[in-house]
């Protein structure tokens, strides 16, 4: 007996030991990692003539100041660094025809992102035509936005999520100069990357039904991540009609704000984002998919709102092209121009040309206004 | 003192019966607490499945108090346990303090009625926010319905959440140690 407590005593001991050593050497490597990336301050003192951009004049100081803790440290969510993909019919088994997916058209292949794996990643670092993108979701905002790697002197470059919360929405970081980079907001806030703005890739949002049915060849996202998850279980709810008690339904926000919005929409309500240059627009997709064409400016450019059919979305492009503005009307299997020439759904038409995108993403009401107060609503 | 007192515990069959069954219970709640702990029809009676990186993922946190898994294992047709070895040695942790909590109640509920010195346990209560850890991370749920009341305050119970897994520790310690001081002064014969 006196063995058996012997033992049970000592294990005692070397477990509490053990944690502890484990969590301050985990501790001691967070602080490693921290201070191997110089903080804006740090910058401002090292260097007298940065020390009004970082802490007196900087625009985006606002948007540091604003910045939460959301809980799990840096990559806590831990981005898909190498993407599996797998067939439609092997995606299937899994796949409910109502499920949200996130549908990247590339040169030659089509990607689908199922929404119930990027809620547990947030971000997939992808490299498809030879280009390094991510894939970006906050599911507290329902923005998914694709970045591209190349940024100011940075080519190739992947991003991660820093584990801070802006208006509710992710905050990533950029791999190479440790910049927190709000993921609606799309530009640096700090370091290196302060003020640039990333680059985007249109990538639009669907239903698993329509997404298979457009694009039958298209590879899909497979769960083999390199991490655990639940795959079939969404922490903040479903996107299901019927089922209002989900996050992504009901009122009410979960973290700090910089702006609220006075009862224009609800919280949830999605809008699709627009941006050019400073100038911001929300266009109502309502509206997009009951009139099918929504031509509207928006800074020095004219924008169209187009609905598509086929993927029961919102796209938006910039109507200019080879210096002229094209107007569309709708046929059974997309658009035609004044020229009669037939353009599909993704901006192409039948001779080949393709109309340039402007940055626009589906984001919830409550998310774009906290960020631009100062938006135009087409409604 | 504490020697003295484990000693007594471990000398006691129904104290330390019940205390293993309750440690093995609290061991399996924390782990489902936590969410990694499943009950899934359709398992194996033993199967270990490891990811390819699992070396990568041992010390890769989740949340304050929470770790990647590193694989899965299957057991008794109805289990699947997402193994992270940092979250069983918390586990371990918070079941040996159980342990000793309740060890110690069941010791001095047993002594006869005029030995009784102080039955006030109140470490046992630290058995409670242990539960709520799995809270701290990424899953929500709970969260959710009071977004809508509480707005932006959510963040700061779901920050405070994050702190619940020392709390317990600590309230557990603290009735680990008066308990043992208890039962270290008096031994059923």
């Amino acid at each position: 007996m006196k063995n058996t407590k012997s033992i049970l005593i000592i294990g005692l001991i070397v477990i509490l030991i053990g944690a502890g050593a484990t969590y301050l050497f985990g501790f001691e490597r967070r602080l490693e990692n921290t201070s191997a990336v110089t903080p804006v301050n740090e910058i401002a003192k090292d260097d007298p003539q940065a020390m009004d951009i970082d802490t007196q004049t900087s625009p985006y100081q606002n948007y540091v100041n604003n910045i939460s803790s959301g809980g799990p440290p840096k990559d806590g969510i831990p981005p898909v660094e190498s993407p599996v993909y797998i067939t439609i019919e092997e995606a299937g088994q899994r796949m409910m025809p109502y499920d949200k997916v996130f549908v990247y058209e590339g040169n030659t292949d089509t990607f689908i992102y199922p929404q119930n794996i990027l809620v547990w990643h947030e971000i997939v670092n992808a490299v498809i035509d030879g280009e390094q993108l991510s894939v970006t979701y906050c599911p507290l905002t329902g923005s998914t936005i694709c970045y591209i790697g190349d940024v100011a002197d940075y080519d190739d470059n992947t991003y991660g999520t820093s584990g801070t919360l802006l208006n509710s929405n992710l905050v990533m970081y950029d791999r190479a100069s440790d910049s927190y980079i709000p993921q609606i907001l799309g530009i640096g806030i700090n370091g290196a990357l302060e003020g640039i703005s990333l680059q985007t890739k249109p990538i639009v949002w669907a239903n698993w039904e329509d997404a298979i049915e457009t694009y039958p060849e298209a590879k899909v996202l497979s769960t083999e991540t390199g991490f655990l998850r639940d795959y079939d279980h969404d922490p903040y709810g479903t996107y299901q009609p019927e089922d209002n008690k989900s996050y992504y339904a009901n009122d009410g926000v979960m973290f700090p704000l910089m702006n609220r919005h006075e009862g224009l929409y609800s919280d949830k309500k999605v809008v699709v984002g627009v941006k050019f240059g400073d100038a911001v627009i929300a266009v109502d997709p309502a509206k997009v998919r009951e009139e099918k064409i929504v031509p509207f400016g928006i800074g020095s450019e004219q924008a169209v709102a187009l609905w598509d059919e086929s993927l029961k979305t919102v796209r938006v492009f910039n109507r200019t092209l080879e210096e002229e503005q094209l107007n569309f009307v709708a046929t059974t299997n997309g658009y035609k121009d004044q020229y009669d020439r037939q353009w599909s759904y993704q901006g192409v038409s039948a001779d080949e040309l393709t109309l340039n995108h402007i940055t626009y993403f589906d984001v919830m009401w409550f998310a774009w206004y906290a960020y631009y107060p100062e938006t135009e609503v087409i409604k | 003192m504490i020697k003295n007192g484990l000693f007594n515990l471990f000398e006691h069959k129904k104290a330390t019966s019940i205390g293993i069954t309750v440690y093995i219970l609290y061991f399996g709640l924390y782990q489902w607490s936590i969410g990694y702990l499943n009950i899934f029809l359709d398992a194996s009676f033993w199967k270990w499945i490891p990811l390819p990186n699992w070396s990568a993922l041992v010390t890769k946190r989740v949340s304050t108090f929470l770790f990647e898994g590193i694989g899965i294992l299957e057991f008794f047709g109805t289990f699947k346990l997402v193994i992270a070895p940092m979250n069983i040695l918390f586990g371990l942790i918070l079941a040996d303090l159980v342990f000793i909590n309740v060890a110690c109640v069941i010791y001095m509920m047993n002594l006869p009625k005029q030995c009784r010195i102080d039955t006030n346990f109140n470490g046992l209560l630290g058995i409670l926010p242990s539960f709520l850890t799995g809270f701290a991370c990424c899953a929500p749920s709970f969260l959710i319905p009071l977004a809508s009341l509480l707005g932006g305050a959510t963040a700061v119970i779901s920050q405070a959440l994050q702190w619940l897994f020392p709390i317990s520790v600590l309230i557990l310690l603290y009735g680990a140690y008066s308990g043992l001081k208890k039962v270290s002064t008096v031994k059923i014969t």
